[in-house]
């Protein structure tokens, strides 16, 4: 209660500040007050193009910009650049950018910074994250004018302008980056409508409003500076612990990352809160299976696994409320596949019948065994630090009650990348938020073995080169075909088992008004308001 | 001439211990705290060897239409977000705490043991270096020793036990050692070592038996410590894995039910409770009755 | 007494060393090659590896290596965090004044409620508040702080809505982890004053004393508590250094910044660097604290000698 009645004399105090603030300053737009956000980790850098982590892009939207946007409706709108032109033969791009764009070291946002920061993302010294896969096969920038860049490509690529669009190619002042050295992970100096004023590793955030802010964002309702003075990103891993924290009012808005289905109905019973759902693009929840390691190197184990994995059973228990049902290795907000949602219906007997002609005989406990060898597989989790993900307990159960014993090989995220490298597990149950389809060039394409995100080690030259003809394809009812045409012939193959569309889920208190979200299903937070 | 005195030593030794159990046990069993710990000892010893009589349900079944159900006739303690009956997993959790504590516990206790033993006998350069060790080894409180061990090695319930074990050792050995030093000091010993008695046979038949009490009162007292270490590496997921029916695991598990279903972490932790509670009563029982001014 | 206290400081020297030893083996112990790990999360080519085993020195010989480690160490440089990429002496002195505020806060009110509970239990010998509160000390003993922590969580935060349950900084935020954390030491505390104050109470002194006619209380205050208290002393150093220890799991409960997180978390990740920058400051802050209380016995007591 008393923690209830502090916020509440704080949020008083706030209003007053509010009240106060608009007698004095009649032009600029409210400020003075406080959004706190509870997210469920810590990224790993803020550096946009360093990070290859999720979490990154959930917090830098308000505080660097990249040369295009892409709303939730998936349109491409112009942000830095205010235009843009693609050559007849599709390997460059043109970029027009706006003249009154500057990073907020006050150096302006110009050909140069943009050339400088995709030159930097390629340069072998440097630990790119998802930013090098955006600019796959890039060719170098030219400085056509000062206002005026041009990005080539050895070939045509489709999906560049999402990407362009998108967090991993957010553009960092060159000035402040190359004076700040390591600070960069903590710190990076943007464009955007908020700076990094403090950041307390292992606890939060504080972004501070850039009052120089003058443009009309490509979201926003206004032009000029964000409405809040101060976001503060705090870190809570515990799923619980943040709901608390939502209700109490000691954070205004959490990442619905995790958090128990039974919470998440409760709290929708709750009037102070709200919660905001929107799907994530790109890879569903896939558990992808190693066709090179025993015994999922075995079609019919495969296709055993696909049809006894009961995947209703997932998104109306621990995914209840935040995803549903996944058919195939892109999600169907990404590509729609009605036909390949029923390429698998939940079958234990058709599971135990494919199994039983592939020779793997039931046997003592319950493990299935086939010349004496029991039928046996690993997942690869991954752990963030409060135990695995949801489903791969779920997976393990299912898989026993096939005759199938699987090991959790339960483990943080450096070691996890390791096995998934050397395809020394029989897969990691992974997603991937890519804002094209092309995001199955990166989990599929056989240079990517070894690498990000090949992690099935499959190797198909038909497949690559479907793949490749993606990419090259500008024409969206013909790049369409191309996909639906890859995804049946992963899903024949049964090289993954899709489990869970997500939804990007935020829980906010019902006062907070204006949070928007872009493509990628993350928050962008320039234009709340914090009522009564 | 040395095997006749050896061998007339040891029946000796025995009737000494028969008539010294004749004269505890009376008092052990007026100790109530004593009792009482034997009791809760006794009856977990029991869940965990007839835990399929006591909890018939599968303990790893997972069946989601029945998740999250709150304490019922069908499931005394709930179930968790899986659907596992929380009863069933407790009770067989019982069979792997206490396969913990004995195991950790008998590891630190035999190295600890030998370790003092040859300490404390030899002495000087011997001992000095043995004891350097264990003092550096304990420099490192016990759980951090475990978790350096537990990092080097693996998360796994078997590097668990080898962890905590280890992380004991130097406690028992320094506690050995100790004992030992006073009694080599006693006649019989400095007697068998003069007609030349093989040093190993002076300290296990001869030396052990001096030690026995104080060991067992440690081993006990030490078990809850090793049972609450255990289960404390799983809960930060440094211990066992899923879907073993772990206490310290099974807390972790329904962290994020808390609000929404109470009972999947609070049974655990109850069940680790009421063990560690039974064991240490049993501890302190045994040291008022066995050896009242040892300070463990 | 200056004796005794350079002895002691000369005895630390080698556990000192022994620790640091123990430390930097553990990046040879553990399976797997350490580069490998460290670059894991990119892409890497044989080059960078090589490149990296080059920076970091590791095809130097063992003591090489180990000299430079200590060097490196003594001038404040434990080397750089593999996952944040940033200095380990950093990442630990940030939040370490965290654990030690939650570790004192702990132990000042297991101090508190351990002699209240000792004294009043010795002094009511065999009756129902002896009896009892050493059973509820007993129970205390035997619960895991962690599952106390959520407990207290569960009632608090959730049902009474009357404290934060996570996070690190002001007061309300320091509550419950310490009680969660103390209750345990608090019971150690109360255990052993009771027994030294029973010890006490029996000797001549406090005999003669009575039989001179001093009133009941007044013995107890001016006699009995202040011989019992040493000995409590020693447990109170073993007990802060065991409440530094203990942060590493309610600091991950509360999601509280500190040490104890600090080092759960770099083993989860393998960060090998920051797992062992955290345990020698771990081992370093332990070997002090005993160190400090040896000295402290010493001067409280002066019978006491290093043998």
């Amino acid at each position: 209660m008393g923690v209830a009645r502090r916020a509440g004399v704080g949020a008083g105090i706030v209003l007053l500040a509010v009240a106060l603030a608009s007698v004095g300053a009649v032009t600029a737009a409210p400020s003075g007050a406080t959004l706190t956000v509870g997210l469920d980790q810590e990224p790993p850098t803020l550096d946009p193009e360093a990070s290859p982590s999720a979490v990154t892009f959930q917090i830098i939207p308000d505080v660097t910009e990249s040369l295009l946007y892409q709303g939730l409706d998936g349109k491409i709108l112009p942000w830095l650049a205010s235009a843009y032109k693609i050559s007849a033969d599709g390997k460059s791009f043109t970029f027009t950018l706006r003249p009154d764009a500057k990073f907020t070291d006050g150096t302006p946002v110009n050909a140069e910074a943009v050339k400088w920061n995709f030159d930097r993302v390629v340069n072998p010294n440097y630990k790119a994250g998802g930013s090098l896969s955006a600019l796959s096969g890039y060719a170098g920038s030219t400085v056509v004018d000062d206002h005026t860049v041009r990005v080539d490509f050895k070939a045509p690529f489709a999906p560049f302008l999402s990407y362009a669009a998108g967090g991993t190619l957010a553009l960092v002042s060159p000035k402040a980056t190359q004076a700040q050295g390591n600070e960069v992970n903590l710190k990076p100096v943007g464009s955007g409508q908020y700076v990094v004023s403090e950041y307390v590793p292992k606890d939060h955030i504080t972004l501070t409003r850039n009052a120089d802010y003058n443009r009309k964002a490509p979201w926003s309702d206004h032009q000029g500076p964000a409405n809040l003075n101060t976001i503060i990103w705090k870190f809570i891993p515990e799923a619980g612990t943040r709901v608390t924290t939502v209700e109490s009012g000691e954070t205004q808005m959490i990442s619905g990352l995790s958090l128990p289905s039974a919470t998440l109905s409760h709290i929708a019973t709750e009037r102070t809160l709200r919660i905001d759902r929107n799907p994530y693009p790109g890879a569903p929840r896939i558990w992808v299976l190693n066709v090179r390691m025993a015994p999922t190197n075995d079609l019919k184990v495969r296709q055993a696994i696909n049809y006894g994995i009961n995947r209703a059973a997932i998104t109306d228990s621990v995914f209840k409320g935040l995803g549903t049902t996944a058919c195939a290795p892109l999600t169907q907000q990404t590509l729609k596949t009605p036909a390949l949602c029923n390429a698998y219906p939940y079958d234990p007997k058709k599971a135990a019948q494919l199994l039983d002609e592939d020779g793997w005989k039931m046997g003592p406990n319950n493990v299935r065994q086939k010349d004496g060898k029991p039928l046996t597989l690993t997942i690869n989790s991954i752990n963030y630090g409060s135990g695995n993900l949801p489903e791969i307990e779920l997976l393990q159960g299912q898989l026993l009650a096939l005759g199938i014993d699987a090991r959790i090989k339960s483990q943080a995220r450096p070691p996890w990348y390791e096995d998934n490298y050397h395809c020394a597990t029989n897969g990691p149950v992974l997603f991937l938020r890519s804002t094209d389809p092309d995001g199955l060039f990166a989990l599929f394409d056989s240079a990517n073995i070894g690498g990000n995100f090949n992690w099935a080690c499959y190797s198909n030259p038909e497949l690559d080169k479907m793949l490749q003809a993606g990419r090259e394809t500008y024409d969206p009812a013909k790049r369409s075909a191309i996909y639906r045409q890859i995804e049946k012939l992963l899903v024949d193959q049964a090289i993954t088992v899709p489990l869970v569309d997500e939804y990007s889920v935020w829980v906010v208190r019902s006062n907070v008004t204006g949070t928007k979200y872009n493509f990628s299903g993350y928050p962008i937070l320039t234009d709340v308001k914090i009522g009564k | 001439m040395a095997e006749t005195l050896a061998s007339r030593a040891a029946p000796a030794a025995g009737a000494h211990a028969r008539t010294r159990w004749q004269m505890l046990a009376p008092r052990m069993r007026r100790h109530k705290g004593l009792m009482v710990g034997l009791v809760i000892v006794v009856f977990l010893a029991l869940i965990a060897v007839f835990r399929d009589v006591v909890a018939p349900q599968n303990p790893i079944k997972i069946d989601v239409t029945a998740a999250l159900q709150s304490p019922e006739p069908a499931h005394w303690f709930g179930t968790d977000q899986y659907g596992r009956d929380v009863f069933s997993r407790v009770v067989h959790g019982a069979s792997i705490s206490l396969t913990v504590g004995v195991i950790a516990v008998a590891i630190a206790t035999t190295v600890g043991t030998m370790v003092g033993l040859v300490a404390g006998y030899y002495g000087r350069a011997v001992d000095a270096l043995i004891m350097r060790i264990i003092d550096f080894m304990l420099a490192f409180p016990g759980i951090l020793l475990a978790l350096g061990i537990v990092s080097v090695l693996g998360p796994s319930l078997q590097n668990l036990m080898i962890a905590v074990g280890i992380a004991g050792v130097p406690f028992y050995a320094r506690l050995v050692r100790s004992t030992v030093l006073v009694a080599k000091e006693q006649l019989y010993i400095e007697a068998a070592r003069v007609i030349g008695v093989p040093i190993p046979v002076i300290l296990v038949r001869h030396l052990l038996p001096n030690i026995v009490a104080p060991i067992i009162i440690a081993a006990t007292l030490g078990m809850g410590i090793t049972i609450l270490q255990a289960a404390g590496l799983s809960f930060v997921g440094l211990g066992s894995q899923p879907p073993t029916p772990e206490w310290g695991r099974m807390i972790t598990e329904g962290r994020d039910y808390l609000r929404d279903a109470w009972w999947i972490s609070t049974f655990p932790g109850v069940a680790i409770m009421i063990t560690v509670f039974g064991v240490n009563l049993l501890g302190d029982g045994l040291r008022d009755v066995l050896d009242p001014r040892l300070r463990i | 007494m200056i004796r005794y206290i350079s002895a002691r400081l000369l005895a630390t020297v080698p556990v000192v060393f022994g620790v640091t030893i123990a430390v930097f083996s553990m990046l040879y112990l553990i399976p797997g090659d350490p580069v490998k790990m460290m670059l894991s999360e990119f892409q890497t080519s044989p080059e960078q590896i090589a490149r990296m085993r080059a920076q970091l020195h590791l095809n130097d010989p063992f003591f090489v290596q180990y000299g430079r480690f200590v060097w490196n160490g003594l001038h404040g440089n434990l080397g750089t965090s593999i996952r944040d990429n940033r200095p380990v002496t950093q990442e630990i002195f940030e939040v370490f004044p965290q654990t030690v505020q939650l570790a004192v806060a702990a132990l000042v009110l297991a101090s508190a409620l351990g002699l209240a509970l000792g004294i009043l239990a010795a002094l009511r010998q065999n009756s129902w508040l002896d009896i009892g509160s050493m059973m509820v000390a007993t129970l205390g003993i035997s619960m895991p702080s962690f599952w106390l922590a959520l407990i207290l969580i569960l009632i608090f935060s959730l049902h009474f809505e009357l404290l934060p349950a996570a996070g690190g900084g002001d007061l309300p935020h320091l509550i419950m982890p310490a009680v969660a954390l103390g209750l345990g030491a608090a019971a150690i505390i109360a255990r052993l004053t009771r027994s030294s104050m029973l010890d006490i109470l029996r000797t001549e002194f406090v005999t003669t004393a009575r039989a001179k006619g001093l009133r009941g209380r007044t013995v107890v205050l001016r006699h009995a508590l202040h011989n019992a208290l040493i000995p409590t002393i020693t447990i109170f150093g073993l007990q802060f250094a065991t409440l530094l220890t203990g942060t590493v799991f309610i600091e991950t409960v509360f999601g509280r910044p500190g040490l104890g997180r600090l080092v759960v978390e770099a083993i989860l990740n393998k960060d090998f660097p920051l797992v062992q920058g955290s345990v020698l400051i771990f081992a370093l802050a332990y070997v002090v604290v005993n160190l400090v209380v040896d000295i402290v016995y010493a001067v409280v007591d002066p019978r006491i000698r290093y043998q």
